[in-house]
């Protein structure tokens, strides 16, 4: 008996420790799994492809090979799995509703038959997501509203979609043109606007001396990856002006990506003729900025009068900014426009935030810039309001705040600044 | 027991007299030689079993901290340094960057001191930044082969693959001693 027991008790050492080293190897060939698929969607989202994959780097990199991966006594399985969510896409919950692109679940399994020729399993699991281009990430409680066509309005409108997320899809288009009367359009919605890139919302002139209407837009959230345009037109007959109208948007967050535009814009063919920038005014909470947001105005014609740029209001608590703010004006006795941007943090970094004059006339002069921040960061840009031909009549720059960083900006002319702490 | 007709002066003599005869004795001590032995033999057993124990959990036990160590820090690094790393040898280095520093892993040779003796083994290290490398593995362990393979496709985020595996030091080629263990994983940037 006591053979036995001590017979028992050395095999017993000896084969835990095996099984041990086993684990441990497995759950390193898990891991590798895991990362390896990590690396295929970093590489490419779509081959992230369901189903049952080996792994194979012949090529001097990752990639999904038939079905199974024999490594020595192990063999590796990565399982890709789609994830579900819940209609308001809040949450995950595998088996539900719709399927979310955006994310898989990724299983590396490694099966091994231990010293007693036991089947054997060591499975981890991890979740990755297409976070950098996402398709489609909606987390709300509001009902999904898609427009995906032109929809015309002849007349002032107000439209309430409360209780919805409106997404205007590619092609999608609000559209509150006018030939000569501007007219408007509001949007409200508790929840969510997004103009996705190729869809618009427009109360623009037509092409024949029209000015721009007005765009009232209050949402919870706005995303304009898309465009937004109050512009005015002119084309015929000398004379005749047009204008560019405004945009107004409140939200508590505002996000306009690099391909985003926003835009009111005075614009002229005619000689003789005054269209001036239009108006563009924030209030958001979160703002964060990459795209466009202009008021110029666009006289090209050398005849043109008094092309006036407009005005760029913005109040947020906080400023992420790297786009384009523009209040610049193009005919020869224009006047460049006033931004003003109002924040409690600023950030910009690489950002251009111009009123320029481009008038060759004695009578063009740069517009004003007034950032106030209590801590302003403008790094790595351009900030200017000068008449560019003439060099002569430049704007003027103020900025006011507690703290700043202003590494690699450039300020044309030398700005105002006032140091001003809560 | 009484003996009938026998006087007690010659009872008492020859309970005296009963013994052990030679057979029982020589019996005797074979039973107690060959139980002495199979003692002796399991206990030299678990002594062994123990030895060998503890060498097969050194060396486990490196492989993974080394490995952990390795793979945690290729998380969290900004970048892999392909100029200043060596990829597709038995001994290789990894330049990890860091804000402000770099991080390298490698496993040069070492010479140690076993019992008076001079043993050459490779040990895995860490240098973080300027300060001194440290040791990522023990005395007792040799470091036979630190392979990394830098399987990053384009220009996404790095990715190694690394492979390590050691044995027990054992220069006198101890048969109790000789443990050694490879593994495989591979970790990604995350930034």
């Amino acid at each position: 008996m006591i053979a036995a027991a001590l017979i028992t008790l050395t095999l017993g050492s000896y084969q835990s420790n095996f099984q041990a080293a086993q684990e441990t190897k497995a759950s390193h060939l898990a891991g590798e799994g895991i990362e390896a698929a990590r690396a295929i969607k970093n590489y490419n989202w779509e081959n992230l492809t369901n189903g049952s994959h080996g792994l194979t780097y012949a090529n001097g990199f990752w990639e999904f090979q038939g079905s199974l991966e024999n490594i020595g006594p192990y063999a590796r399985e990565i399982i890709i799995e789609s994830l579900s969510r819940q209609n308001n896409f809040c949450g995950l919950l595998p088996g539900q509703d719709v399927i979310d692109p955006d994310i898989k679940k990724v299983i590396s399994k490694i099966t091994w038959k231990s010293v007693s020729s036991k089947p054997r399993i060591t499975e981890l699991v991890s979740y990755l997501s297409n976070w950098t281009n996402p398709v489609k990430t909606r987390c709300s409680k509001c009902e999904l509203y898609e427009i995906s066509s032109v929809v015309e309005f002849g007349a002032d409108t107000v439209l309430d979609w409360s209780g919805k997320d409106v997404v205007i899809k590619p092609g999608g288009h609000l559209k509150a043109d006018s030939k000569n009367n501007p007219i408007s359009l509001t949007i409200t919605t508790n929840c969510s606007l997004i103009i996705e890139d190729g869809g618009k919302i427009t109360a623009e002139g037509a092409l024949s001396n029209g000015n721009g209407g007005v765009i009232n837009i209050t949402a919870s959230e706005v995303k304009i990856v898309g465009t937004i345009s109050a512009n005015g037109y002119s084309l015929e007959p000398i004379g005749l002006s047009a204008n560019g109208g405004s945009i107004n948007i409140e939200a508590t967050d505002l996000n306009i990506p690099v391909t985003g535009k926003m835009r009111a814009w005075g614009y002229t063919f005619s000689p003789s003729t005054n269209s001036l920038g239009g108006i563009a005014t924030v209030k958001t909470t979160n703002f964060n900025h990459q795209g466009e947001i202009s008021v110029d105005a666009l006289n090209v014609q050398s005849a043109s009068e008094k092309p006036d740029a407009g005005t760029i209001n913005i109040e947020c608590q906080e400023l992420v900014n790297s786009g384009k703010i523009n209040a610049n004006t193009y005919g020869r006795h224009g006047r460049a426009g006033i931004i003003k941007i109002k924040t409690a943090n600023a950030s910009s970094n690489n950002t251009n935030i111009t009123v320029d004059s481009w008038g060759i006339t004695g009578v063009a002069v740069g517009g004003k810039i007034s950032l106030s921040a209590n801590r302003l960061n403008i790094l790595n840009s351009s900030v200017s309001a000068i008449d560019i031909k003439n060099n002569k009549k430049p704007g003027i720059i103020t900025l006011i705040y507690c703290g700043k960083d202003f590494t690699g900006a450039t300020f044309n002319p030398t700005p105002i600044e006032i140091v001003s702490c809560p | 027991m009484k003996i009938e007709n026998c006087p007690d002066f010659v009872e008492s003599k020859l309970k005296i007299i009963t013994g052990f005869t030679l057979v029982e004795l020589i019996i005797y001590l074979s039973l107690v030689s060959l139980i002495a032995v199979v003692s002796i033999s399991f206990v030299w057993n678990i002594v062994n079993a123990r030895i060998k124990n503890e060498a097969n959990q050194e060396v486990e036990q490196n492989l993974r901290f080394g490995l952990e160590k390795i793979t945690q820090a290729i998380r969290e690094a900004d970048d892999v340094s392909a100029m200043d790393s060596i990829f597709n040898v038995s001994s290789g280095k990894l330049t990890l960057k860091y804000p402000g520093k770099d991080i390298i892993f490698d496993a040069p040779v070492k010479i140690i001191n076993i019992n008076g003796q001079d043993v050459e083994i490779h040990k895995l290290r860490i240098k973080d930044g300027d300060s001194d490398p440290k040791d990522l593995t023990s005395n007792k362990i040799d470091i036979i082969n630190f392979k990394l393979t830098n399987l990053t496709r384009g220009l996404e985020p790095k990715n190694i693959k690394i492979n390590l595996t050691i044995k027990h030091v054992n220069p006198t080629q101890n048969l109790r001693w000789a443990a050694e263990i490879s593994s495989e994983t591979a970790s990604s940037i995350r930034k």
